[in-house]
């Protein structure tokens, strides 16, 4: 706790209050539609992400929709694609006059007008939401699964039917985990940087992070852009303020409690089919379509919609010899791995630690955490990333691997923190005090009974912490030592430099690595991914 | 905030030659200042035994033209770090205040002006000036970023082609041109200072800018993107695209062309050396030897853009461009010392005016 | 010896008084905190285990402090060395029913073949044999409870807690347990403290009751004082069946009173003395009715005899339910079969009820003095 508030500390040096810089950002009669667009973006994409996650949740765990079993892993693989592979895949697919839907309608039924646009408002949230889907799942899934069946058949009982139940008494229960994900991916929105600027700069929508970026590389002022960030910071503060608040009465919540109950399957009757296209729908939009279209562009000399259509018969490899030579494609990805790894267990097992701390014991300000642990979500990655500059230069960590581990715990954190505290709150606090009253301390109620609670907790988080990490560039860069070569840089660069083929076989080799990666897990190891 | 501290080095005129038509260089004559100078720098270098490079130019080219470098310089360890703009400035700047040493040589084109401004450059003239199409006294400029207007061929017929940058901002492009943001300090920004420079006529300048607005096109924050886009027929002009960009893409096959007509714009791609470099020595001979003919060749190699008078090369203006044609740098003395400032008191008041 | 001895506990959540100036000592034997819900009562539970921490006052266990406020002492619940059993069991879904048992023996490092055979005779005892290995989800309700029982008394402490331990059962079940917990716990012979709201279930179960509300302890008898001479007429009335009406006091003789009560149209019912109050005060009745006779023929006593009529009548099985109107009050009088009290034979008719002065219970209506120490 200590080497947090350290952290944060040096954090709020360049967040140093500067009269001028703040006059500047807030006389910019830009700042209302860009606080619009800002809200307006972060808020549809999280409320669709989340809203679709939470129900695929609900599908996978408590329905008897056909095929479950398959698609319980099938919500995660979208995480596996970077979400500019889906900025990338989804303008070609809604560009207005060269994408593949319009090019489409027009080949084939002579729709001329041009129905889909990729650079307006819709089309970013369509994207970002989609890519805030496994965040939702995974915190919705696991509170699913450890339901009390009786505070559903308790409503059964009263008259009210399966889907009436779900909307009354399940989700309602499920509340707080919903808030912690939507919260998360409402900041992940605001400080997004991809989606705004493929997508949204194009189409004259601007948001608040490209201000923050171009106060950056356009005139050194971090002063600036710091200033742009409280404006996220604050409205991070609100979104936070608005959780705490609604999730005031955490032990309503609790779910998991000391009754033994199996978790039961429920029959939605004819609705199993809606269901069932709806976990399909989601793999079609959310991985099938936009992984194929990357995966033809990445197998052809250039994209247009005419050499789109004519594959396979131009198929050309040389994406894939340029992304397989890469210097540092072997080296870069081993270190990544390992870090990733390494970040993701101690990230999160910090993050129960911490929430355990803030709902589970009287440690006297330990709330105020819940909202300095969740801050390095309300900066740009950029800024972050200066700010842990800034905290390790002095130290003799700087240009280590241990600088670089240290800036994604940071910036992993609040994900862990927001994970497991919607989890720990829905764990009956009765099962921590019959540990207490019957001879346990702290250490042993925390080991044998709230972590192996949270196993389901943990491993999505795991997961999830591992996935982010391992392509993280953005808040990594500032902190990778000369000669350090962190993976990430091997395939995600070509992203950077804007080279959409390269970067699709880039992303198509790594996408690969990845599933083969979670199907040894899930298939040799037996690790699981839920319950 | 940092107080910005004005560059007491004073730019100079930059010297502009186009050399075409000369005769191939051979390799380095005794008498080459390169030569000279080398055997010199190589000593020190050599002493302080290592060299750490910052740049914006992707892995792979980095990692060869370190590997070239360390193959002909033995005995010099060489590190490197790749970054955006943004973020080698940022990092650069953090590490100049707190001190540190960890950086040699900037090898980018945005980045070292705005670290320069801060004072975070230590002043070098290259020995080999007179070899160069563009000279900064400050910073060796060993590569450029040449601005190209490009079409896609299968949307615009030849005889719709604009003949120039200026012809862009006609209205019957509407639409049609993938536009760069100007406000941001962008290829865009650097073509319409160094236009302003050019023409010398303001009024002719603002109604340039004027009619690129006109033109109601949404901007761009990333030019490849925008090269991507037109070559997918999204748009039919990318204004602008950068020729190595164009000469890559060309080289698969892409529905891409020059608009040769349209001179090129060209602007410094620097090799910046750190104000508090541990191995300035090794950082200056990494900086002789780009510019030197084997330098050049190495740059040529991975499809960068040669710096030196009279290379031949794929991506040289010479080779791309027909004979005589004269690129277009930029003077604008403020534009190079704090693009943000001449952006504010220039564009801004026309662009969102 | 006190095996629990409470002194002035106090504690306040924002406006609520939860527990206001509360202190009894309690010697052995099973102690029951009866009350509405927000009374307090597990509150008090939750302070004495130490899982909360009181504004004021002080407990001791075994004559040792656990919780003094004035002092600054706080043993946590870990060292209390008690007993719990939880509402909701409170069972740990990850482990079997062996781990839920033996988890407080591991934590005290004893061998672990003697946690073996502990936890063994202690899953004997409750009558779980042989589902050691089961996990609470594969277990019925009656039985998690047992599985709750034998952690909590399974490091045999000298005290245990249990709060609402039956409410999740259904109530055949509860019945049964709750004679059944009564046996288990003199068995061992522990002291327990039992939490209800159920004041059958309190009856049944403990040796001395304490009825709470609103945060204060307003009786502390055996179930036999506490039912027959209630200290007031919340505890009257929370006790159960019985009918409460106003009345006043027309005479007062040395061991009888007369008592005039308006809703039974001005009836004056003869009544047991009550220890203070004079003719002319107003007072109230509460009348068991349980100890009601009824008849639908003129009894041969004309004295505490009223006269009603029968408005309906519902069948419980092996009861039925008798709702009689008198004066302007219905009243429900519950018969056996065999109920020789009873005996009724016509609908809709007359009925007649007697009343016997053993039944009534008068309470004067300024309120008593509640006595701290009561037996037990």
């Amino acid at each position: 706790m200590l080497f947090r508030s350290f952290t944060t500390g040096r954090l709020g040096t360049i967040v140093a209050f500067n009269v001028q810089n703040y006059i500047k950002v807030f006389t910019d009669p830009e700042i209302l539609p860009m606080i619009n667009n800002s809200i307006l973006y972060a808020a549809g994409s999280a409320a669709l992400g989340t809203g679709v996650g939470a129900m695929l949740a609900w599908i996978v765990a408590r329905t008897n929709t056909p095929g479950r079993v398959l698609v319980e892993l099938m919500p995660l693989y979208p995480i596996l694609m970077p979400p500019i592979m889906k900025n990338i895949a989804w303008i070609l697919l809604l560009a207005p006059k060269s994408g593949i839907l319009n090019g489409f309608l027009r080949e084939n039924f002579g729709i001329q007008q041009l129905v889909f646009n990729a650079f307006t408002l819709p089309a970013m949230v369509w994207v970002f939401g989609l890519a805030c889907v496994p965040l939702g799942y995974l915190f919705l899934l696991p509170v699913f699964l450890s339901f009390d069946p009786s505070l559903e058949e308790s409503a059964y009982i009263s008259g009210s039917k399966p889907m009436r139940t779900m909307l009354r008494i399940t989700f309602p229960l499920a509340f707080p985990a919903f808030l912690s994900a939507f919260v998360l991916n409402f900041l992940r929105g605001l400080r997004s940087f991809e989606t705004p600027v493929l997508q949204g700069s194009p189409g004259g929508i601007n948001v608040f992070v490209a201000k923050v970026y171009d106060s950056m590389s356009v005139e050194y002022n971090p002063g600036i852009a710091t200033a742009y960030s409280t404006v996220l910071i604050i409205l991070s503060v609100l979104a936070l303020l608005f959780y705490v608040r609604a999730t005031r009465f955490s032990e309503r919540y609790a779910t998991i409690t000391g009754k033994g109950y199996r978790v039961k399957v429920i029959d939605i009757g004819k609705w199993k089919y809606a269901t069932f296209l709806a976990v399909f729908a989601y793999f079609l939009v959310g991985i099938a379509i936009p992984f194929v279209v990357l995966i033809v562009v990445s197998l052809i000399p250039y994209y247009d919609y005419e050499t789109f259509m004519m594959f396979p018969a131009n198929i050309d490899l040389s994406n894939y010899h340029r992304v397989l030579n890469h210097p540092s494609f072997v080296s870069g990805l081993y270190n990544s791995l390992f870090l990733s790894v390494t970040i993701a267990l101690v990230t999160v097992l910090a993050g129960i630690i911490m929430a355990f701390t803030i709902y589970r014991t009287k440690v006297y300000g330990s709330k105020v955490f819940e909202f300095i642990g969740t801050m390095p979500l309300a900066f740009p990655p950029l800024v972050l990333s200066l700010g842990l500059v800034i905290a390790v230069i002095g130290t003799p960590l700087y240009n280590t691997l241990w600088a670089l581990g240290l800036g994604l715990f940071v910036a992993y954190f609040p994900y862990a923190l927001r994970n497991a505290s919607g989890a720990i709150v829905n764990i009956h606090k009765e099962l921590d005090e019959a540990a207490w009253v019957h001879g346990a301390r702290w250490r042993h109620v925390f080991f044998q009974v709230t972590l192996p609670l949270l196993k389901p907790t943990v491993t999505g988080a795991l997961f999830y912490i591992f996935i982010e990490a391992i392509r993280n560039i953005d808040v990594a860069v500032l902190l990778v030592a000369p000669g350090n070569e962190y993976g990430p840089v091997t395939l995600f660069e070509y992203f950077r430099v804007g080279q959409w083929a390269e970067a699709a076989a880039g992303g198509v080799i790594y996408l690969i690595i990845l599933i083969l990666a979670v199907s040894i897990a899930k298939f040799v190891f037996k690790i699981k991914f839920s319950l | 905030m940092k107080k910005r501290t004005l560059l007491a080095v004073v730019v100079s005129i930059f010297s502009v030659t186009v050399a075409l038509g000369s005769v191939a260089l051979a390799a380095s004559a005794p008498s080459d200042p390169f030569t000279k100078v080398s055997g010199e720098l190589y000593a020190k270098a050599k002493q302080e035994g290592a060299l750490t490079v910052y740049s914006v130019w992707d892995v792979e080219h980095i990692v060869a033209i370190l590997g070239a470098f360390s193959k002909r310089y033995p005995g010099i360890k060489t590190n490197y770090w790749q970054g955006r703009n943004p973020e080698i400035v940022t990092r650069v700047m953090t590490e100049f205040q707190a001190g540190r040493d960890s950086v040699d040589a900037i090898l980018s084109d945005n980045a070292p002006p705005v670290i320069r401004a801060a004072g975070a450059i230590m002043a070098y003239e290259t020995v080999q000036k007179a070899s160069l199409i563009l000279h900064d006294p400050t910073m060796p400029v060993v590569s450029l970023q040449i601005q190209a207007l490009v079409y896609n061929t299968k949307k615009l017929k030849p005889a719709d082609l604009p003949k120039s940058w200026e012809d862009v901002a006609n209205p019957k492009y509407k639409g049609n041109v993938a536009l760069d943001d100007p406000m941001r300090a962008g290829p865009l920004s650097t073509q319409l200072a160094a236009l302003k420079g050019l023409w010398k006529d303001d009024a002719r300048w603002t109604r340039f800018v004027k009619g690129l607005k006109a033109l109601g096109v949404p901007v761009h924050k990333s030019t490849s993107a925008m090269m991507r886009l037109v070559i997918a027929g999204e748009y039919a002009l990318a204004m602008p695209a950068l020729l190595h960009d164009v000469v890559n893409e060309m080289g698969k096959g892409t529905p891409v062309n020059l608009v040769k007509t349209a001179s090129p714009i060209v602007f410094a791609r620097y090799a910046g050396i750190y104000a508090k470099a541990a191995h300035p020595n090794a950082a200056k001979l990494l900086a002789e030897w780009l510019i030197s003919t084997e330098g050049q060749a190495t740059l040529d190699s991975i499809g960068r853009e040669a710096s030196r008078k009279g290379f031949q090369s794929k991506t040289s203006i010479g080779h791309a461009y027909p004979a005589g044609t004269q690129p277009i740098p930029v003077h604008d003395k403020l534009f190079l010392e704090d693009p943000k400032k001449w952006l504010d008191t220039n564009v801004k008041p026309l662009w969102e005016g | 010896m006190a095996i629990l001895k409470v002194e002035g506990l106090v504690k306040t959540y924002k406006d609520l008084k939860a527990l206001d100036n509360v202190s009894f000592e309690f010697n052995k034997g099973i102690l029951s905190l009866l009350g509405p819900s927000g009374c307090g009562k597990t509150t008090l539970l939750r302070c004495i285990a130490g899982l909360e921490v009181p504004d004021d006052g002080s407990i001791y266990i075994d004559d040792k402090v656990q919780t003094s406020i004035r002092e600054t002492i706080l043993v946590p619940p870990y060292s209390r060395a008690i007993g719990f059993v939880f509402q909701s069991y409170a069972l740990w879904p990850h482990m079997t029913v062996y781990k839920n048992v033996a988890f407080g023996l591991k934590l005290t490092k004893v061998p672990d073949g003697e946690i073996r055979k502990k936890v063994i005779a202690t899953l004997d005892l409750v009558g779980l044999h042989g589902l050691d290995q089961r996990y609470p989800s594969q277990l019925s309700g009656g039985q998690q409870q047992r599985v709750a029982l034998a952690r909590s008394i399974a490091m045999e402490p000298r005290l245990i807690l249990l709060d609402e331990p039956l409410s999740n059962l259904d109530a055949k079940l509860r019945e049964e347990m709750r004679v059944e917990l009564k046996k288990l716990i003199k068995k061992v012979g522990i002291s327990a403290v039992y939490v209800t709201h159920d004041q059958e279930e309190a009856f049944v179960i403990s040796d001395t009751v304490i009825v709470m509300d609103g945060g204060r302890i307003l009786q502390y008898a055996t179930p036999d004082e506490i039912y027959n001479r209630p200290a007031d007429q919340f505890v009257a009335s929370f006790i159960g069946r019985s009918v409460l009406v106003d009345g006043k006091m027309v005479k007062v003789d040395n061991e009888n009173c007369l008592v005039a009560v308006p809703e039974f149209n001005n009836a004056v019912l003869v009544c047991h003395r009550p220890q203070s109050g004079g003719a002319g005060d107003p007072c109230k009745l509460v009348i068991r009715t349980s100890e009601i006779k009824l008849n639908s023929k003129r009894f041969e006593s004309q004295e505490n005899v009223l006269e009603g009529s029968m408005s309906g009548r519902d069948y419980r099985g092996g009861l039925t339910d008798h709702r009689i109107q008198v004066g302007s009050r219905e009243i429900v009088v519950t018969s056996h079969k065999l109920c020789p009290m009873i005996n009724v034979d016509n609908d809709g008719g007359k009925i007649f009820l007697h009343i016997d002065p053993s039944a009534i219970s008068v309470i004067i209506d300024k309120p008593q003095a509640v006595p701290q120490h009561a037996g037990g």
